[in-house]
């Protein structure tokens, strides 16, 4: 596994592919980070800063409600949009699905005596890119926020900050194995390209939250399956970290159910497919 | 010791049978020619030896039974699996850290040195030959130096400088570090010059297993027989050898057919006839594979 992992890096680290993506996300970052600013001091109103309540606040409560915490920002800037998702999940489909388009798959399979270990790493893979690049997301933003002029000060505890950096590093690692899954099993690019895009947009958790509404009925006392999408876990994230603990259980378990059903696939139907 | 054994082995993918009966055995240090035509279900055996794919029935014995046998296997199947956005070198490199290879630098660059493309290791593969990539794919199988090496098409796309030097690169192989190797391949020439053992493939079956030496002896069609006195020597060969037949042509020249070289050499030396020359002609060996592939001759 860990010699697996060795080559990965070595293929990613020494190809234009990760770098390409990093640099991605830290043009949108900034750009993300720079336009709620802008259109925040030059409307003076008409940012829609608090998305629990959809207050619409001052330029002055706007830009304070943004630094108020970093957790907040990061919320704002890069959880309730959704391209860092997008960003890491095309690298997965591509990073992945190169090793079936160019045969390389047959040169690891071939001198190994097992599939598993190789399955099992790919999902690894995804989630050590998602703690990758989820820092650097983060790092990124304060930085631009410093930069242009907005000093962010620390409203969650530092308990709080590390949960809730924790469980946003499981919701990208869950929409990425759910990619790699694909890749795993489907063993297309162009399949991957697909989930990992729209799933990323969120557009396959707004179809299944729609059919999941047609047969179970909204009702406070009946169980709400559309709850437990991966999709629901944006909302509490991009609030920031203040009260995450609330919230915690219920996004763990969704985050860690998810990827332990992409492991058992990639470990079943995967491994079974030849090449 | 028998590196590859083979029984029963079959492969269906649906309804359609790739591979049926297969039986394959292959000893250490050979070089085996795996012979068939096109579809006729050599890559999807090779595949099946190197774990690709999952047989459908019977069983694979690699190095005796050992264990993690399939580690000790380098495969270039069908295209060589390469990076294109990586240089060649970097490439060697992915797969030497996928073996856990300590130290792996030295091996990368001793192993494009071996292959002859030492001068292209830091271009991109995208920007590379097929010949060149066909030679790193040739590198990439030999990773960690197997002792099994398969091989499908290996020679194609590359230039008829690059194929012998390919074909004596096997050869320095076999001899200097014992590999054994499996060639899938369609081009008879070129195996006919390195290959110790054949197997024909006809339809996902194994036909006929053959060494080369039993090839040479079948492949002989006739001995061109050039002596001073031809009458006497017919009639030595008619009375000595009542099998062969001979025909007289102008110049003292007889073609003999059924008879031995060595055989006819003996009779004339023995009688005292003096040889002025003695020539095997072999039957083209592609007539030869062709025959065997669609007659499905199976007599040993």
């Amino acid at each position: 596994m860990i010699n697996l992992l060795k080559s990965d890096f070595y293929r990613l680290v020494h190809g234009r592919l990760i770098w390409a993506v990093a640099i991605i996300l830290i043009v949108l970052t900034v750009f993300s980070l720079w336009m709620y600013q802008y259109v925040t001091l030059s409307n003076g109103i008409g940012v829609r800063a608090a998305t629990e309540t959809g207050m619409f606040l001052s330029t002055t409560e706007g830009i304070a409600a943004l630094t108020a915490s970093p957790t907040h920002m990061y919320g704002i800037v890069f959880v309730s949009s959704v391209y860092p998702t997008v960003a890491c999940g095309i690298l997965v489909a591509l990073a992945l699905s190169a090793d079936f388009e160019n045969g390389t798959a047959r040169n690891i399979w071939s001198a190994r005596s097992g599939r598993r270990v190789y399955f099992a790493e790919k999902l690894v893979l995804s989630a050590l890119i998602a703690a990758l690049m989820l820092p650097l997301c983060m790092a990124t933003a304060s930085i631009a926020c410093i930069a242009l002029g907005m000093p962010l000060s620390m409203a969650e505890s530092i308990g709080e900050f590390c949960v809730w950096t924790i469980l946003c590093w499981l919701t990208l690692t869950a929409y990425l194995c759910i990619t790699a899954t694909v890749v795993l099993i489907a063993r297309s690019k162009t399949a991957a390209l697909i989930v990992a895009i729209l799933l990323g947009l969120g557009i396959i958790g707004s179809v299944f939250s729609l059919v999941i509404g047609i047969f179970f009925p909204p009702s406070p006392t009946a169980f709400d399956p559309s709850e437990w999408l991966l999709v629901s876990n944006f909302t509490p994230l991009s609030n920031g970290a203040v009260g995450i603990y609330a919230e915690a259980g219920h996004i763990a378990i969704n985050t860690i159910g998810t990827i332990a059903i992409c492991t058992a696939l990639c470990l079943t139907v995967g491994c079974r497919r030849d090449i | 010791m028998c590196v590859v054994e083979t029984h029963d082995l079959e492969k269906s993918y649906g309804r359609n049978r790739a591979i049926a009966s297969f039986d394959m055995h292959v000893e250490q240090g050979d070089i085996y020619g795996l012979v068939g035509s096109n579809g006729a279900g050599k890559s999807t055996v090779l595949k099946m030896l190197c774990g690709l794919t999952t047989p459908t029935a019977g069983e694979i014995v690699l190095f005796d039974g050992a264990e993690n046998a399939r580690e000790r296997i380098g495969a270039l199947v069908e295209t060589p699996g390469l990076h294109p956005d990586l240089s060649a070198y970097q490439n060697l490199m992915v797969k030497a850290l996928a073996l856990g290879m300590v130290n792996p630098k030295p091996l990368c660059n001793e192993l494009l040195d071996l292959v002859g493309i030492s001068n292209s290791g830091k271009q991109r593969v995208s920007t590379l030959s097929l010949g060149v990539k066909q030679r790193l794919g040739i590198a990439l199988t030999l990773v960690g130096y197997p002792d099994l090496l398969l091989l499908d098409e290996p020679l194609s796309s590359l230039d008829p400088r690059g194929t012998r030097e390919m074909r004596e690169l096997f050869l320095h192989l076999v001899e200097t570090r014992g590999m054994t190797i499996v060639i899938s391949s369609h081009v008879i020439d070129q195996l006919n010059r390195m290959a110790t053992r054949y197997g024909v493939i006809r339809n996902g079956t194994m036909i006929r297993e053959l060494s080369a030496r039993q090839l040479r002896e079948e492949r002989v069609g006739s001995v061109r027989l050039h002596v001073l006195e031809p009458e006497r020597a017919v009639a030595l060969l008619k009375e000595h050898a009542p099998r062969a037949s001979v025909k007289a042509l102008p110049d003292d020249v007889l073609i003999v057919s059924d008879c031995d070289e060595d055989e006819i050499a003996q009779i004339m030396h023995e009688n005292g006839l003096t040889i002025l020359e003695l020539t095997v002609v072999r039957n083209d060996i592609e007539d030869y594979f062709i025959n065997l592939m669609e007659d499905g001759m199976t007599d040993d």
